[in-house]
């Protein structure tokens, strides 16, 4: 007895120096990007900075915050993901419910065409087109539409309102229910952890997206703040600016764009401990067959 | 009920396709309608454009619309670039005279390829695109998506001609006679310089070097005998990853530039010179200079500048080469926080790289005299309103205006009638340095004297380095040289430029590293892999390119 309660012990040992060590790993470079962004001018060009600011100063952050399209950009991306998830979550559930029942026309087909969707797609130039064509560019709805339904995430909510008992809908409709009120008033009250768990999936997805915004946004004042944060890190190198433009163009300090960083991740980390165990529960609750 | 359902599937699966047969026929009428209202179509339909276009006679009147694309730079501060003062003044003035509308269509300047790319394969890239990477440009023109200009520019660029030159329009024409892209015009043409610590050859009582051999005396002297008092950290030499450009104002003295043009001219694919007579000589150098332990031994490691640079601001390094500019950039500033830790440190240019092979000068590459690659996209329905609007540019009052700004508010005139630019910020901001993207056709300011134009690019550093780099200056572009040129564009070059610069540096810096003994080898052995990587492929294309336009 002795014996195997110390080689649990050690087994337990080891998993805990692993998951220090993955934290580790995750944990330092956001402090590095912290300690960035707090530090001076002169620390960070000297090479001083690890993981505590040197000449802690606030000076990144208040320039940040004097650049009015930032927080504008942040505020945009908020909004938008809130209208985002919400019409997201409209359509999966109008999408997931339908081909749940059994008695649906062609439901075998419209699956099999839906789930196809989730492994082929036509590519970036033809959904250029596609986007230009319906006049959509440059506008905030191409940002919502297009990514509105997920496949997987519907895939998800099919199986669990097929893990409904069917009892529940066959009483419902035996009091004369039509099929709206058999979904919004049964089947949504019992799904509300697997729709918190997609709202979550949906508005993280939006939150960090910005290819769609890379391709059909021209106007800066629609940019999400992942957009916003790219045009401010990713720049040339310094020899390629000269080689190309011949003149010494002003590059974002590195201070700048730590403070950045932390600006369009902090929200995300706020919200997450809240969220943390929708996030849990959500990715075991599809895996469950029937 | 089980046929009856599959009849079923069968009649859904028909009707859906029907649908969608319907969707795809209706999108053609909501094209022009939707493409009227977006922005970054240009295929505006306007009747009298098109006649305008088609016409191409000398009279024919310019009318319609173009849009001309500008990059978003994305700057703190900075304002709107497709509607800003600067647009509108455009706008009003070119209008007024022309009677051809400009629109904007913003390109963020950090994703310019690929938008471009999205932009030309969906045919709505503005009437006036461009960019600075020109196999890009040779990709398009083979594809068949640029507008021949040449009959436009005849008609409509005479000024634009006049100025730009017959050397700077060569690089825009694949063909000889068949203009398909504007170049711009490039003012500051030096590349790399030297810089060392002033302040530790005084200290040695050692002038500055003159020659290759003193140059080696001295980052000897800084090893061995340490005068600014480093300590382990000493860097005699700095170097980075990319080898080739570190080491580029070395290797200029090696390359015999005297050697049969041909010979230099196919042995350059996508300017990386490995193969070219002398160059070996010169990395045998290096790695003389390494193994005596005169270069940072970390220097492959490092993949950018920022370790580098914290070590010359430091205080740790001797020698160090970059851009001509590089120390004294306002942004980062490597010279400006050297002076915080070193109060006594000096930097200064040194141009000690004497080539034997050309009579003892010492030989610099510069720049091809262009920048900015323009072009029309064949789409595009108003190729005459383009190159008006480029010729309109190109004017010296346009040009005076666009790069240089109103007089009190954007720059201020010295004694000697220079524009020295002032920042601002507000409504008159320029989103880009002396808005290089709104004037288009040069980078820079050019006052038409080429001694005043640098005069006016040094003014744009602080005053404390306005003579260093007048010096750097100087320096980069005495003796400076190109490498003759191959106009055909060759298309393995499109194909692997990327991979073969990367492929150059990792050569470079495993040859440098070997141990003198094992040199020749591990050169050997790079250059094979050099080769095998596509650059073979590409000296062909080039040795039969050059035999077609010089028979």
């Amino acid at each position: 007895m002795v014996i195997k309660s110390t080689k649990t012990k050690i087994g337990d040992w080891i998993i805990v120096a692993i998951c220090v060590l993955l934290i580790v790993i995750c944990l330092f470079p956001m402090l590095n990007v912290l300690a960035t962004s707090l530090s001076s001018k002169t620390a960070i060009n000297n090479r001083w900075v690890y993981l505590w600011p040197v000449e802690f100063t606030l000076e990144s952050y208040t320039y940040t915050l004097k650049d009015w399209s930032i927080i504008w950009s942040l505020i945009y991306t908020a909004i938008l993901t809130v209208i985002s998830t919400v019409v997201s979550l409209l359509m999966t559930i109008l999408c997931a419910y339908p081909l749940t029942q059994n008695n649906f026309v062609g439901r075998k087909v419209i699956n099999t065409i839906v789930i196809f969707t989730m492994y082929f797609s036509a590519g970036i130039i033809p959904d250029y087109i596609n986007i230009r064509n319906l006049g959509l560019l440059d506008t905030s709805a191409s940002l919502i539409l297009p990514a509105c339904l997920s496949v997987y995430n519907m895939v998800i909510l099919k199986s669990f309102l097929k893990s409904v008992p069917p009892s529940l809908q066959e009483s419902a409709e035996l009091d004369g229910a039509s099929h709206w009120v058999v979904l919004f008033r049964i089947y949504l009250p019992l799904s509300t952890s697997v729709l918190a768990t997609l709202a979550l999936f949906y508005a993280v997805g939006r939150w960090n997206g910005f290819q769609d915004a890379l391709y059909y946004i021209s106007d800066s004042s629609k940019y999400p703040i992942q957009m916003k944060l790219y045009q401010i890190i990713n720049n040339l190198s310094a020899v390629d600016t000269m080689a190309q433009e011949g003149v010494a163009t002003e590059q974002p300090a590195e201070s700048m764009k730590s403070a950045t960083i932390m600006f369009a991740t902090i929200p995300i980390l706020v919200v997450y401990p809240w969220l943390q165990r929708y996030f849990i529960t959500g990715v075991t609750v599809g895996a469950v067959k029937g | 009920m089980k046929k009856s359902s599959r009849i079923m599937s069968a009649l859904l699966a028909a009707a859906m396709l029907v649908v969608s047969a319907a969707g795809c026929s209706n999108s053609g009428t909501e094209t022009s309608s939707a493409s009227s209202d977006t922005a970054t179509s240009s295929s505006a339909a306007e009747g009298e454009s098109s006649a305008a276009e088609s016409g191409a006679s000398d009279a024919a009147p310019l009318s319609g619309k173009i849009t001309v694309e500008v990059f978003d730079r994305g700057n703190t501060g900075g304002s709107d670039p497709t509607n800003n003062h600067w647009t509108q003044w455009i706008q009003e003035k070119f209008t007024g005279e022309t009677g051809v509308e400009v629109e904007f269509v913003s390109v963020p300047r950090s994703e310019e390829v690929p938008r471009l790319n999205v932009l030309m394969a969906s045919n709505s890239a503005p009437d006036i695109s461009y960019t600075y990477t020109a196999s890009v440009v040779y990709n398009f023109y083979k594809n068949g998506g640029l507008a021949d200009l040449t009959s436009s520019l005849a008609n409509y660029g005479q000024d634009l001609t006049e100025y730009l030159g017959e050397e700077v329009l060569s690089y825009g024409q694949f063909e000889p006679g068949v203009q398909v892209a504007i170049p711009a015009k490039r003012i500051s043409l030096a590349k790399t310089m030297t810089y060392v610590r002033k302040d530790w050859l005084d200290k040695l009582g050692m002038e500055l070097p003159t020659t290759k051999e003193e140059f080696h005396a001295m980052l000897t002297a800084f090893k061995e005998q340490d005068p600014g008092n480093v300590g382990e950290n000493l860097i005699p030499f700095e170097a980075y990853a990319d080898a080739t450009w570190c080491f580029s104002p070395i290797l200029d003295s090696f390359i015999d530039y005297s050697a049969d043009p041909k010979e230099l001219a196919i042995n350059n694919p996508a300017g990386i010179g490995l193969t070219l007579p002398g160059y070996e000589e010169g990395v045998k150098w290096i790695n003389q200079l390494y193994n005596e332990g005169l270069i940072d031994t970390q220097f492959p490691m490092y993949k950018d500048n920022v370790q580098t640079d914290a070590n010359v601001s430091a205080g740790f390094v001797g020698v160090y080469s970059h851009n001509y500019d590089y120390p004294i950039r306002t942004s980062p500033g490597i010279y400006t926080e050297l002076l915080k830790v070193v109060p006594d440190a000096e930097l200064v240019p040194i141009d000690c790289f004497e080539n034997p092979h050309m009579d003892n000068k010492h030989i610099k590459q510069i720049y091809n005299p262009v920048g900015l690659y323009i072009f029309v996209p064949a789409t595009s329905q108003n190729v005459d309103g383009a190159i008006a609007y480029l010729n309109w540019l190109s004017d010296y009052d346009q040009r005076f205006y666009l790069t240089c700004g109103e007089e009190g508010v954007n720059h201020t005139l010295d004694e000697n009638g220079i524009p020295v630019m002032v920042s601002v910020e507000g409504e008159m901001i320029m989103n880009s340095p002396n808005n290089l993207d709104y004037a288009l056709i040069l980078n820079g300011v050019d006052l038409d004297d080429q001694e005043k134009n640098i005069e006016v690019l040094s003014k744009s550093y602080e005053p404390q380095y306005v003579d260093l780099y007048m010096q750097a200056y100087d320096l980069s572009v005495t003796d400076g040289l190109t490498i003759p040129r191959i106009s055909t564009p060759i298309d393995a070059e499109a194909q692997y430029t990327a991979n073969l610069q990367e492929k150059a540096k990792e050569v470079m810096c495993n040859a440098i590293v070997a141990a003198p003994e094992n040199f020749e080898a591990a050169w050997d052995a790079g250059i094979q892999e050099y080769l095998a990587a596509g650059a073979q492929q590409c000296i062909d294309e080039r040795s039969a390119a050059w035999d077609a336009e010089n028979p």
